[in-house]
């Protein structure tokens, strides 16, 4: 009577319509749990009226943003208009299909019910493929929205996350030398403490350079906090939403949750791996457990740092992702492959990339803020209180620092 | 298995996403006036439409990224072979990287990633 189950179309149907509607879930409560838990680290309360501690908030939220009134404004190329959040949304959705949720469930013999949609030998190449179209839906909203704040939210966002994903790319590919394979779940593999391919580590002990890169440049490519610039209220009242109201607006909130989603999916697959802890893994159900676990603690990073960070400066933001993200990403490709074609181990490749991390923070830290008691001018220091910590001086037209004279300061 | 399963997960996307647009043509008031559908502009009246141009420099790091993104895809497959190529493709990617680095510091020094 169930034999239709056993069709590999009906099982991929079944599991992809999970997914969807997992993720769709999580998006509603990722809203819920993010206000909630800003507003902990704030001193506030957050949302705690609809139902105990405010678990039916999304679905009041849902419910009106369903029967907002939808508005198209007069200047916008409507077809453009209406069709841009649903790209950005159809997009966010398709990269989960490689993601590997949990371990097959008799044995390591695959079969079509696993937790994973779609296990193509080519994995990761889908995911950056069908990530670098989500400017589309964001840029074509922009655009199409005829609004200046919209077009120069769009553009901000085009622009930072073309420029992110150059050294995403990059510090992914120090951990493909590792894993040998571009496929989601042989990297996986390759991370076990047992089978053929299993290496014993998971790959963040072998490529922490690497795994900072990926979160600096994760965190911008879905435009969250601290490199939200496409939607600074403060400069474009809304970025590329601004023209956007009701579901037409949920789905590009949507579509960068859902992204969110996706990148926490694969810093944990690739870095923490994936399903797999410490052989706990094998016991049939507990490796899809072990996998939610490790993507909410990176969503949980996320929110962390919108409640911790302000916002980067634009020219700053051009110049991290061009100026030090990528040449950092090809340092640690030159050490990697080094590392993995001499048959060296893999702690050599850890050993040199903690002593990167740690020389470009103290460089970091020493070029932004002078933590000496004054200012030093061509005619001598000039002492400040205690209190007060300066900031570096930037230069300032011909490249010469411009220092205020004696009398102008008040002590 | 194979790619099948990925274009049913594909298909269902897009099915969502045209239900939901679909959907919101048909819930919500519709009221419209002039000044609701007026561009936004914090209240005032927009004096010109906005021009639909843009800062060359947009331009120029797109094709910056072009020029990296394909270099990263040439990459992966060297990235992937890495353990049977050893020194040889050691020195291979080594040669790559150092003719791509020679053009990162020609356009830094050109001044194509300071933003004013």
């Amino acid at each position: 009577m169930l034999d239709f189950l056993n069709n590999a179309i009906v099982a991929a149907v079944i599991k992809s319509a999970i997914v969807i509607f997992a993720l769709l879930t999580a998006f509603a409560y990722m809203t819920l749990i993010e206000r909630r838990v800003v507003a902990k680290m704030q001193g506030r309360l957050g949302p705690n009226r609809v139902g105990p501690f405010g678990i039916f908030q999304p679905v009041a939220d849902a419910v009106k943003m369903a029967f907002k009134e939808q508005i198209i404004p007069t200047q916008s190329k409507v077809a453009i208009y209406v069709l841009a959040p649903v790209i950005s949304v159809v997009v966010a959705l398709c990269a989960f299909a490689v993601v590997p949720i949990g371990n097959s469930w008799i044995g390591d013999k695959p079969s079509i019910w696993d937790p994973i949609i779609g296990d193509i030998n080519v994995g990761i190449l889908w995911i950056l493929g069908v990530s670098s179209l989500a400017v589309y839906g964001i840029v074509l909203g922009g655009w199409a929205s005829g609004n200046r704040y919209s077009l120069l939210g769009s553009l901000r966002s085009a622009a930072q996350m073309v420029s992110y994903e150059t050294s995403l790319g990059l510090a992914l590919s120090g951990t493909l030398m590792w894993a040998g394979t571009l496929s989601m779940v042989g990297i996986v593999k390759a991370q076990l403490l047992y089978g053929s391919t299993g290496q014993g580590i998971w790959f963040i002990a072998a490529q922490p350079l690497g795994f900072v890169i990926y979160m600096i440049a994760g965190v911008a490519e879905v435009n969250r906090a601290p490199f939200d610039l496409p939607e600074a209220e403060q400069e474009l009242t809304a970025g590329y939403l601004t023209e956007y109201s009701g579901l037409r607006w949920s789905l590009y909130q949507m579509a960068e949750y859902i992204n969110m989603i996706t990148v926490s999916a694969i810093a944990s697959t690739l870095f923490f791996g994936g399903w797999s802890f410490f052989g706990l893994e094998r016991i049939p159900g507990v490796s899809i457990l072990i996998f939610l676990v490790k993507v909410a603690f990176f969503l949980f990073l996320f929110i962390w740092l919108r409640a911790t960070l302000p916002r980067i400066r634009y020219d700053r933001l051009m110049r991290l992702g061009w100026q030090l993200l990528l040449p950092l990403a090809v340092l640690n490709v030159v050490i990697t492959a080094t590392v993995v074609a001499l048959g060296w181990p893999w702690w050599i490749n850890g050993l040199a990339g903690l002593a990167i991390v740690a020389g470009v923070l103290l460089l970091v830290r020493s070029r932004t803020r002078e933590i000496q008691s004054g200012i030093s001018t061509r005619e001598g220091t000039i002492p400040m209180p205690a209190s007060v910590r300066l900031a570096r001086f930037e230069p300032v037209g011909d490249g010469q620092l411009i220092a205020p004279k004696k009398q102008d300061i008040k002590v | 298995m194979g790619i099948l399963p990925i274009f049913v997960l594909v298909t269902l996307a897009v099915l969502f996403g045209l239900f939901v647009m679909v959907l919101t043509t048909f819930l919500g008031p519709k009221k419209p006036s002039p000044e609701k559908l007026a561009p936004y502009e914090c209240g005032i009246q927009e004096i010109e439409a906005p021009k639909r141009r843009f800062p060359v420099k947009y331009l120029l790091t797109g094709m910056l990224f072009i020029v990296f993104d394909i270099e990263i895809v040439s990459f992966y497959p060297l990235a992937i072979l890495l353990h049977s190529l050893k020194v040889f493709g050691l020195i291979e990617l080594l040669v790559f990287l150092l003719i791509l680095m020679i053009g990162y510091i020609y356009v830094w020094r050109k001044g194509a990633f300071t933003w004013e």
